[in-house]
């Protein structure tokens, strides 16, 4: 009865498992009470990430605007035989088709389209659902934190494919490639998204959870 | 949901879980065992078999092919007599003349200098352990270790390198050089030492 009570913030005990103010370090994972910093690593302690909403907003917001331009203008230009042909990262995945390389095409279109939206709707999703509260899929929720941690820096494969295509293919009008402003918004992208995660902290939807308001 | 048990015994560890925030004991485990949160099912610890002598060999084998790998000749191209060589940091310098330093600069720092870093400061920490006088400042090394790991991109940059070759192929005639094979060790290895070691 306790612990239901508890569970629906109506009473003021802290619900930290019997030990009052203890904070489980970011860094090295020990559980101490009444220091600022850590005393096995000595690292900044803190309940939660600092200001964690806000930041994760302002990234996703910025990595949303760029995400045009990033699908918009070409990645890269490949000159051939005098005739210049600009490629967008949408471009790039029909050309792989073109040439049968279904599963690299395949590849290449869950890394730079399907990851980087996955990331953008992943996070605004988890950022509401910890704004109003909600306790529906709180086990998912947290699943899809982590596979959109860990997944996100697998976008960057057509940035490091224009590094290397620009380097080698340098034949003046034969055959040259040059990199598109393009890549420039996508990898703004792909570094945003990856601080937005980061600053994201997954246990905000377990505290806006049990107390059923915003943190 | 679980409920925690009141006492601690002195070998169980108090662990806050890094996803949920549920505050619980986890017990010494043996080796090769993992610890997981019950509520959200986050994996709290995970212990090794071998958990320095392991990953200090890989880590120094790392150390060797990251040497080859930036010494070595990575891709070349030949197309109707004309012939290009490149090394490993032939991109973000093509990058950064083409006006794009920006991109060079996080295509530098997530497939050399984060790689580098972290091989460094992992050859580091678990060769100071072993010391008799372990040099100080080891756990700062390895904060940073842990911190640079999403930034070190090696498997990304060679799928990226696998999917550049094969544009390649239909233009011109590629060679692989010693450089990519040392990198695809590189990854192999980088994964292992990884996987080895117990944060």
């Amino acid at each position: 009865m306790w612990e239901e009570l508890e569970q629906r913030g109506l009473t003021a005990g802290p619900n930290r498992a019997g030990v009052p103010h203890a904070i489980g370090c970011d860094s090295c994972g020990l559980v101490s009470h009444g220091s600022r910093t850590c005393p096995r690593c000595g690292y900044t302690l803190r309940q939660r990430k600092t200001n964690s909403l806000n930041r994760t907003w302002a990234l996703l917001l910025a990595a949303a605007l760029l995400y045009i331009p990033a699908n918009i203008l070409p990645v890269m230009t490949v000159i051939s035989l005098g005739r210049g042909q600009p490629d967008t990262i949408l471009t790039g995945v029909e050309q792989l088709v073109r040439s049968g390389l279904w599963p690299l095409a395949l590849l290449v279109f869950f890394a730079s389209i399907t990851v980087p939206v996955l990331k953008l709707v992943g996070l605004v999703t988890m950022l509401i659902a910890t704004h109003r509260g909600s306790a529906a899929r709180l086990r998912e929720r947290t699943l899809l934190y982590r596979i959109v941690d860990s997944v996100g820096r697998w976008s960057m494969i057509d940035v490091f494919m224009v590094s290397i295509l620009t380097a080698i293919v340098r034949m003046g009008l034969i055959a040259s490639i040059y990199p598109g402003p393009g890549v420039i918004a996508f990898s703004g992208v792909v570094i945003l998204t990856m601080l937005a995660a980061m600053s994201f902290d997954p246990r905000l939807m377990w505290d806006a959870a049990r107390t059923g308001k915003k943190p | 949901m679980s409920r925690l048990p009141l006492t601690l015994t002195a070998s169980d560890i108090l662990r806050e879980c890094p996803d949920c925030g549920l505050f619980q004991a986890v017990p010494a485990l043996r080796p090769a065992a993992v610890a997981r949160c019950p509520r959200c099912s986050a994996t709290l610890r995970r212990t090794r078999r071998n958990p320095v002598a392991a990953p200090l060999a890989l880590a120094t084998t790392a150390l060797v092919l990251f040497a080859i790998a930036t010494s070595m000749p990575f891709l070349d191209l030949s197309l109707r007599g004309y012939g290009r060589e490149t090394m490993l940091a032939s991109g973000p310098l093509a990058l950064g003349g083409e006006g794009m330093w920006e991109v060079g600069v996080v295509v530098l720092g997530t497939t050399m200098l984060a790689p580098v870093a972290r091989i460094f400061g992992m050859v580091w920490v678990l060769a100071g352990m072993r010391m008799r006088r372990p040099p100080r400042g080891l756990h700062v090394v390895f904060r940073w270790v842990e911190l640079l790991r999403p930034w070190s991109m090696v498997e990304v940059f060679l799928l990226g390198v696998f999917v550049a070759y094969t544009r390649l192929v239909a233009l011109a005639t590629v060679h692989v050089g010693g450089a990519l094979y040392a990198l695809a060790g590189l990854m192999l290895v980088m994964v292992a030492a990884d996987a080895a070691m117990d944060p």
